[in-house]
């Protein structure tokens, strides 16, 4: 018995080529999509909202290599070279490290924080000039460090325990319709009150990540405002390539351009007080 | 030499001539000198990239060099001619990182002194090489070892070595040495092995103030000015331990970070100076004399510990020491000392406010050292002046940054146990990347007995000139 081809009919081979069609779009779209971290939408709980945030921005070893230029209100202009690590220890806890490379004079200068499931977290600057690790008193949270506008306390998360959320209204920031998330510190002991009696986020509706931030002082005016642009995804998560940080009463501003990013493993030991007077 | 009568005349009598300049401080009434310094960082600015050769795309690899050139200037405000002093200093600085396990680095100095050339140096202060394993890490080379959290005048800091040429700005000098950590979560293990021991570099010359010995000999045939020599140190007997070791642990319990240290070391400076040969007045009128340092061994014990407390930090530490005989073979007129204790404690705090609205940083630190020791020369010569520096002593800080650019620092070092003060006021203008103008003045005065009190005999004016440019090939 001969055997004959079976006559393809021209339905079935548009349905053929529409299902081909369907699984080339379905990879495409699934390459172009951030994945699922980056594109989930933001909580309406705003604690929730907030703590999404922070999960966004942490969560996994991160190294990041940026230059710092440091601008002041008549216009002189001072580069910095600084690598950026992050690691998330055990019990979540997150581990940062800042190590500057450049100017000279300034090379091997670094900054630890560590931060403590029961307490406020640790910080460390190590001064390459005096060979020594210095441990930062939380009463200390508020001193800028190495010439920018970032005080030690900017550097770490937010403890969510410790602090009052609320949504305050919309507004759009460069053509991204965002959301402003109030966030005000409880009452604690003076060595551990916040720099800020309150900061507001502009969140954009869509993804866990903020565009703009104003930090309000003590004295309930406002003091910093920092601003990110450039977003990429980057190691499944949404990223800034840009962020500036002004301190609206100085007029100084602090310019962080991201050159590279790593997302390899980090070994635990890169975040130890002692391990400061070894280059990352 | 007249080996049974004290060797040392009284040091600098010309110095106590200018008694009547300056004020008393703290009921004490030495002389008073005053010292100038203008420091100027220029920049070149310049940045460049250096490929590597050869080097594999999977390498990731940072080189980076620095280069820098310092000069200045010493200048008496009393004294015609005046006395002053010029240097000039170059830098070389490579840096090859691999990855983050494995990484080199390589710093050198090149020091030139118009005017003292004891200064005069090529020297590596760094050149070593850094492998990690997991949580092991091994530095193997040239390199700075620091122990101990104050300031300063820390107790447990027993391997690093100093350059004392100009006791004012002293600087960190490296040792050969093996270092194996390993890092455990809150607690960081360090190993340090020196084969080969090597003493702290110190003044020989009879122009240099600080030099610690004196400036005239007595002879048979009548007093001599002196000039003496390095011979070097005695070296070490052999031991299982090399020439120093250590070990130290570091942990992190809550707020507290605690260090605990064990070491046996040496004296970085000797108590004992003994004649190479003797000593006769050459046809110029001038004794030399070589000398060689003899270092006793010490056991150190250590503890040092650091906590926010009231919104400031407080760092302490305190080391017991036990001293063996120099060498193995003491000359006669040492014996072995008992155990004593250095000991001190620091306290810092940053006011992010603290005047006219600008971030004020305040520390100081106490420290005491209860070793009786009076280093002497070997014929029985007692020079006072070459006891441990300070018995009692007192260090402040302050640093007031009054602009992104502008910084204002000031120290005082007082020596509570034989007086004498050095009074630092400085100004940092940084206007742009890698640049920095320092214009500093600086006052130091102390009794005849004290080190202090043995700073030049003048008034001067330092002006240092620098500049520096990095490039680097990143990763």
């Amino acid at each position: 018995m001969r055997m004959r081809p079976a006559a393809v009919s021209p339905l079935r081979r548009a349905r053929a080529m529409a299902a081909l069609a369907a699984v080339v779009l379905a990879i495409v779209a699934a390459a172009a999509t951030p994945p699922p971290s980056s594109a989930s939408s933001v909580p309406e709980d705003p604690r929730a909202a907030f703590e999404r945030i922070q999960q966004e921005a942490s969560g996994a070893d991160e190294r990041t290599e940026a230059t710092m230029t440091l601008l002041d209100a008549g216009g002189s202009r001072h580069a910095r070279a600084a690598i950026f690590l992050q690691k998330t220890l055990a019990a979540g806890r997150t581990a940062r490290r800042i190590e500057f490379r450049s100017p000279p004079e300034m090379e091997g200068c670094s900054l630890l924080a560590i931060e403590n499931e029961e307490r406020g977290p640790d910080w460390w600057i190590y001064l390459p000039a005096y060979h020594t690790t210095r441990r930062i008193a939380s009463a200390d949270r508020g001193e800028t460090y190495m010439g920018t506008d970032y005080s030690y306390e900017d550097l770490t998360d937010l403890r969510a325990g410790d602090h009052a959320f609320a949504w305050i209204g919309e507004e759009m920031v460069d053509g991204v319709a965002c959301r402003k998330l109030e966030v005000r510190p409880l009452a604690l002991p003076a060595n551990e009150a916040s720099l800020y009696s309150r900061k507001v986020y502009w969140v954009e509706k869509d993804r866990p990540v903020w565009r703009r931030a104003l930090l309000y002082g003590r004295d309930g005016q406002e003091r910093k405002e920092a601003r990110n642009s450039e977003p990429v995804i980057a190691g499944g998560r949404a990223r800034w390539n840009r962020t500036e940080l002004r301190d609206l009463r100085s007029g100084h501003v602090t310019q962080i351009v991201v050159q590279n990013r790593r997302f390899d493993a980090l070994p635990e030991r890169l975040f130890t007080e002692r391990s400061l007077r070894s280059s990352a | 030499m007249n080996r049974g009568r004290p060797l040392l005349l009284p040091v600098r009598l010309s110095s106590l001539r200018l008694c009547s300049f300056g004020l008393c401080f703290f009921g004490i009434c030495p002389s008073r000198f005053l010292r100038l310094r203008l420091t100027l960082f220029l920049p070149l600015g310049l940045s460049v990239s250096l490929p590597l050769v050869a080097a594999p795309p999977a390498l990731a690899a940072r080189l980076a060099a620095t280069v820098g050139m310092e000069g200045e200037q010493d200048r008496s405000l009393r004294e015609r001619p005046a006395a002053s002093r010029s240097a000039l200093e170059g830098r070389l600085g490579l840096r090859l990182e691999a990855s983050s396990s494995l990484a080199a680095r390589l710093d050198a100095r090149l020091l030139h002194d118009a005017q003292d050339p004891e200064r005069d140096r090529l020297r590596l202060d760094e050149g070593y090489a850094r492998a990690a394993f997991g949580a092991w890490e091994a530095t193997l080379g040239r390199q700075i070892l620091d122990w101990g959290r104050l300031d300063a005048l820390r107790a447990v800091d027993v391997f690093r070595r100093r350059d004392w040429i100009d006791p004012i700005d002293p600087l960190d000098q490296g040792s050969w040495a093996a270092r194996v950590d390993r890092y455990q979560g809150a607690v960081t293990l360090e190993g340090i092995w020196i084969p080969r021991f090597e003493p702290d570099r110190i003044p020989f010359r009879s122009e240099n103030p600080f030099s610690l010995f004196p400036d005239s000999i007595s002879l048979p045939q009548g007093t001599f000015p002196a000039r003496f020599e390095n011979g070097g140190a005695r070296e070490p007997s052999p031991s299982a331990l090399g020439s120093e070791a250590g070990l130290r642990a570091d942990l992190r319990l809550g707020v507290w970070d605690a260090g605990l240290s064990l070491a046996r070391s040496r004296e970085r400076i000797a108590s004992v100076y003994e004649f190479l040969a003797p000593a006769r007045a050459g046809g110029d009128g001038v004794a030399s004399i070589r000398t060689r340092g003899v270092h006793r061994s010490l056991w150190m014990f250590g503890l040092d510990f650091a906590r926010p407390a009231g919104g400031s930090t407080v760092h302490a530490e305190a080391a017991l020491f036990d001293p063996d005989r120099a060498g193995g073979e003491s000359p006669g007129a040492i014996a072995p000392d008992r155990p004593f204790l250095r000991a001190g404690i620091g306290w810092e705090r940053g006011l992010p406010h603290g005047l006219l609205g600008r971030p004020l940083r305040l520390s100081g630190t106490y420290a005491f050292d209860q070793a009786a020791r009076r280093p002497r020369l070997d014929d029985g010569g007692d020079p006072a002046i070459l006891g441990h520096p300070f018995r009692h002593a007192a260090l402040l800080r302050v640093r007031w940054e009054t602009g992104t650019d502008v910084a204002i620092e000031t120290e005082s070092l007082l020596d509570l146990g034989r007086g004498g003060e050095s009074l630092l006021a400085r100004v940092i203008w940084s206007p742009w990347s890698s640049t920095r103008l320092e214009a500093e003045i600086r006052s130091i005065s102390g009794g005849p007995a004290s080190l202090l009190g043995r700073y030049r005999e003048n008034d001067s004016i330092r002006i240092r000139a620098s500049y520096a440019f990095s490039a680097s090939k990143g990763s």
